[in-house]
């Protein structure tokens, strides 16, 4: 096995639980997965840094780039991909995740490397190739699109402040 | 209903990496095979360079053979324009190929070119209307094009009798014929408009094409 074959074997999962998220569709993941680790085996000599940071930028710039002419047009689901476990808010759930599903790739984006990768903005802007004020509007407009409180999101805002 | 909050969001979105990570990793067997045929394209491509490589060195040695007096009669070049036209080759390569609806091969997502690879970032199809061919000419504005990046300019589906002329701002940069691959384009950035014309008659199916590629770290 090759240094190349070792890092898809160890990262690729952790890639494709992120090309999920940001995709929401399993084959158009394993397609995203797929581009990006030719993209990442095409450039492996020339990557002198993390093979991984490499292939997050590629994933993150291939889904909200290219990604839209390719899969032509968002794909509004009215069926939803899988089912939420039964709890006491499921309505809330539905929502939530219908949402989610319905708002535009950089938004999606956003949120997924804010609230599930835990990046920093600066971080998300350097992934995303724009400014941290970007990452915010996007960031706000999304939490809007979600009926999330921003209120909430100010208050969970300031929490992380002073946490650092 | 209550109003979500953010740690809702973050509960459903590490809901759905739970059931994204019971997901079986998508067979590499695909990865390997392209991997198998990019090596293979690498290699057809070097042939290829080395081929053309050696056709104009044979055309330059004929063309320098077969000199046997000065012309006097040849036309100056024309001056007073300077960086008139665009350095165009047809010495690029695909790295990774895109869907066949999308170009294929011929307008890849990774293109080689100068030791160098350039993603795709943007670009433009231009469907022409056969028979009566309106629709012929597609156009690109350079403006906000950032230094170093490349075009490719072309058309899928062409038919035997195509002809394209590639122009910018000051004239023709290009010419090909049926056989001829998409040109590749090296223009500075904010040089006006990049414009494909199908001259030739229009096949049923043509799509004009123009691809914007920037160079990858």
């Amino acid at each position: 096995m090759d240094e190349f074959e070792e890092f898809v074997a160890a990262r690729a999962p952790r890639l494709l639980v992120t090309a999920g998220l940001l995709t929401q569709d399993r084959q158009l993941a394993e397609d995203l997965l797929q581009t990006v680790l030719v993209k990442v085996w095409a450039a492996w000599d020339d990557i002198h840094t993390s093979p991984e940071a490499y292939a997050r930028r590629a994933l993150v710039h291939t889904y909200t780039s290219w990604w839209r002419r390719r899969w032509n047009g968002e794909r509004p689901t009215e069926t939803l991909p899988e089912h939420p476990a039964s709890g006491p808010d499921n309505e809330a759930v539905l929502d939530l995740r219908f949402a989610l599903a319905r708002l535009p790739r950089r938004q999606r984006t956003v949120l997924v490397l804010r609230y599930f990768e835990d990046l920093p903005e600066r971080e998300v802007a350097a992934l995303m190739g724009c400014s941290v004020g970007t990452v915010k509007s996007q960031a706000s407009k999304a939490l809007a699109k979600l009926g999330v409180d921003p209120a909430l999101s100010r208050h969970d805002h300031a929490s992380e402040e002073m946490a650092r | 209903m209550t109003t979500p909050t953010l740690n809702d969001l973050r509960h459903e979105l590490r809901t759905q990496a739970a059931q994204a990570e019971a997901w079986p990793l998508p067979s590499l067997t695909a990865l390997h095979a392209r991997r198998t045929a990019i090596r293979r394209r690498r290699l057809l491509a070097s042939a290829a360079l080395c081929g053309a490589v050696a056709g104009v060195v044979a055309t330059i040695l004929v063309v320098v053979s077969g000199v046997t007096a000065p012309r006097t009669s040849t036309a100056p070049p024309p001056a007073g324009r300077p960086g008139r036209t665009l350095p165009t080759t047809q010495q690029w390569r695909p790295v990774t190929c895109a869907r066949p609806d999308a170009g294929g091969c011929a307008v890849p997502q990774v293109l080689g070119y100068g030791g160098r690879r350039f993603a795709s970032v943007q670009g433009g199809r231009q469907p022409l209307l056969a028979p009566n061919g309106i629709n012929r000419r597609l156009q690109l504005s350079l403006r906000g094009s950032a230094a170093g990046h490349v075009f490719l300019v072309g058309a899928l589906h062409r038919g035997s009798r195509s002809h394209l002329l590639v122009r910018d701002r000051h004239g023709v940069v290009g010419r090909m014929g049926a056989g001829d691959p998409f040109l590749l384009l090296e223009p500075p950035p904010a040089t006006g408009d990049l414009a494909v014309l199908e001259t030739g008659p229009a096949d049923p199916g043509e799509v004009l094409v123009i691809e914007e590629y920037a160079p990858l770290p």
